[in-house]
């Protein structure tokens, strides 16, 4: 009896320590607004957040399922958030928010201010995905397909495609923290555009310094994630031509003499009708020129050459970008 | 003879657990860089090394069979050593109460006061401190079968995640670029092992070799899938911004469409090692203070 009674006063002292915590507040309002995707845009000076929550009743979690969309507006981040909070009776849980969409009108500056705010956010899933989009809340305003959040439903999207393509984007949050810290500061999110209260993935935008740089389009988006090394085995569209993908190797030879010289060299096992390994060759090329201009290692060869040429990024490091905007790049894809 | 070999798993799961420690929540720490986990791997080594050094002066300082016949010089000696080693273990007793109250506080009970969370841990720290040590070996072999179960699960879901480039280093660090991440280990987990010996003398009156290093061995290998979990997942740097980088690593972790947010199990994981911890630290504490008087009453 002693025994069964020590092991019942563990368990109840040990419990509350181990997360089982009694939300009485939940408990009592019987209803909690759980945050499925965040949306953020600036125009001109106002700055508006749109936050997509789904209410669901606890005792029943089918019935009064009730998809809302906020949206608050401020001067900055901290008001327009307070103004969506003001509009609202439950308080948002964002532990379960999964995607967060950049709008078309977001700097630098708003691209900081919002990475901050979702990581000081208690709770906040480190898996959330970002998204970019000319209209965040015309994009959360779109019909669910599948699930029953819009938020969820891009996920869904965009899980499927990359499953489909083989295309990956790294676009987590803890992906997008990751590569922010590092001294070349690229990232791309996956674009989508609405047409007619639908949604559609429409191609990347490549981020340089926390600003959007480059926008491809989904041959674009392929053609650079091979030369960027994120493709995997899957099936994708070239000049209007399906081809399935098989094996990727590539391989990096840098040299420096006058100018960075880089090498590219990308075994790629393609299957379809046409030939359009050139095509590829000449469109890495072509991107890296426009990546030349706007002054973005896109291709992350600054991260490739400080782990493994350490010489050449010893004499280069000090002034990357001006080597980088000068440099020259050749392509064979086999 | 049989109770040594009813409770050997026993103490080998006390040195898994107590190795976790308060290290599972915050490793790796401020500063980790692309060597962290290179120097983590020495560092096992320098645990391996050095607990095996320390047995034999364990078993001459700790073990209970001192004779009265001691020369003054030794006693005060002796006296010094064992304060010494109740200071010691106070203080990692305090470092993994405070880590964890912390954790407590912020996480699983925000909505209440930080002396809720203060008291509740207090009382099951007093709970199995008046109790008697095999009762507590018998809950940790069952928390470090859950604990073990936790880490290897979660670090098997997360394996399609995981991004191997993290670790890997193409140009080897030279013993100034390695040094800090050897010091950060160095001082928690490799430092406080060194107290098991102790422990060891204490309650089995002799040190368990073979135990011992099956304890190291899981504590260690347990505790590094945690720190890939993280920097896997993370990366070195962004990791060690995370005020509690395996937590955040599991919450990532998602099994089919319905489990999401699973951190809640990683929680048990901090509280069984935490509280491993600190029960040895203290009991060794309570030991160290009633040799240290049993020395000055025999003068």
């Amino acid at each position: 009896m002693r025994k069964v009674v020590a092991v019942l006063l563990s368990l109840i002292l040990i419990l509350p320590l181990c997360g089982c915590t009694f939300k009485v507040n939940s408990l009592e309002k019987g209803l909690e607004a759980l945050v499925s995707a965040i949306g953020f845009n600036q125009q001109g000076d106002i700055f508006s957040i749109y936050i997509e929550t789904v209410t669901v009743n606890s005792e029943s979690s089918e019935a009064d399922k009730k998809l809302t969309l906020t949206e608050g507006n401020g001067k900055n981040l901290a008001d327009a958030y307070n103004d969506a909070c003001r509009k609202t009776v439950r308080p948002f849980m964002f532990s379960h928010c999964a995607v967060a969409i950049l709008g078309d009108g977001i700097t630098a500056k708003r691209t900081r201010e919002i990475c901050r705010f979702l990581y000081n956010k208690d709770e906040i899933n480190l898996a959330l995905r970002f998204l970019y989009t000319d209209s965040p809340k015309e994009l959360l305003s779109c019909e669910t397909v599948a699930s029953v959040a819009v938020g969820y439903d891009l996920v869904d999207a965009l899980d499927r495609q990359s499953d489909y393509s083989g295309t990956i984007f790294k676009n987590r949050f803890y992906e997008v923290e990751a590569a922010r810290k590092k001294a070349i500061n690229i990232f791309t999110l996956p674009e989508f555009t609405v047409k007619n209260k639908a949604y559609e993935k429409t191609g990347s935008v490549i981020f340089r310094n926390d600003e959007p740089v480059m926008w491809l389009d989904e041959q674009e988006t392929f053609i650079y994630s091979i030369a960027a090394g994120t493709q995997r085995n899957g099936t994708v569209l070239l000049n209007g031509k399906e081809y399935s993908i098989k094996k990727l190797e590539t391989e990096h030879e840098f040299s420096m003499d006058k100018r960075l010289q880089t090498k590219l060299d990308i075994n790629i096992e393609l299957k379809g009708d046409g030939r359009p390994k050139s095509d590829i060759a000449a469109s890495v090329s072509e991107l890296f020129i426009n990546s030349k201009l706007k002054g973005a290692d896109i291709f992350l060869f600054g991260e490739i050459i400080e782990k493994k040429e350490a010489k050449i990024w010893k004499q280069i490091e000090h002034d990357y970008y001006t080597i980088y905007k000068n440099s020259q790049l050749a392509v064979t894809v086999k | 003879m049989k109770k040594e070999t009813v409770f050997s798993s026993h103490f080998s799961a006390l040195t898994a657990l107590f190795i976790l420690g308060n290290g599972v929540m915050v490793l790796p720490v401020k500063g980790a860089d692309e060597y962290s986990f290179l120097g983590y791997l020495i560092s096992i080594a320098i645990a391996f090394l050095l607990y095996f050094a320390v047995i034999p002066v364990a078993n001459r300082l700790f073990a209970d069979n001192k004779s009265g016949n001691l020369r003054a010089y030794k006693k005060i000696l002796l006296t010094i050593i064992y304060l010494f080693t109740a200071v010691l273990a106070v203080l990692y007793a305090a470092e993994t109460f405070l880590s964890f109250i912390s954790f407590a506080s912020t996480v699983l009970l925000k909505s209440y006061p930080k002396w809720v969370a203060v008291l509740i841990f207090l009382a099951v720290i007093a709970f199995f401190l008046l109790r008697r040590q095999e009762d507590f070996l018998k809950f940790t072999l069952l928390a470090f079968c859950f604990t073990a179960a936790v880490i290897v699960f979660f670090f098997i879901a997360s394996v399609k995640n995981l991004d191997f480039n993290n670790i890997v280093i193409l140009n080897i660090p030279n013993f100034k670029e390695l040094l800090p991440q050897i010091k950060t280990y160095a001082l928690n987990p490799v430092l406080p092992t060194l107290l098991m010996a102790v422990y060891g003398n204490i309650v089995f009156k002799k040190s368990r070799p073979k135990e011992t290093f099956w304890g190291l061995g899981l504590g260690f290998t347990l505790l590094a899938m945690c720190i890939l979990n993280s920097v896997l997942l993370f990366g070195a740097h962004f990791a060690a911004a995370l005020d509690y980088p395996y937590a955040s690593a599991v919450s990532t972790v998602t099994i089919g469409r319905l489990f999401t947010r699973l951190d809640g199990f990683s929680y048990f994981v901090y509280f069984a090692s935490a509280l491993a911890k600190i029960i040895v630290c203290l009991f060794i504490t309570r030991s160290m203070l009633k040799k240290a008087n049993k020395l000055k009453c025999k003068d």
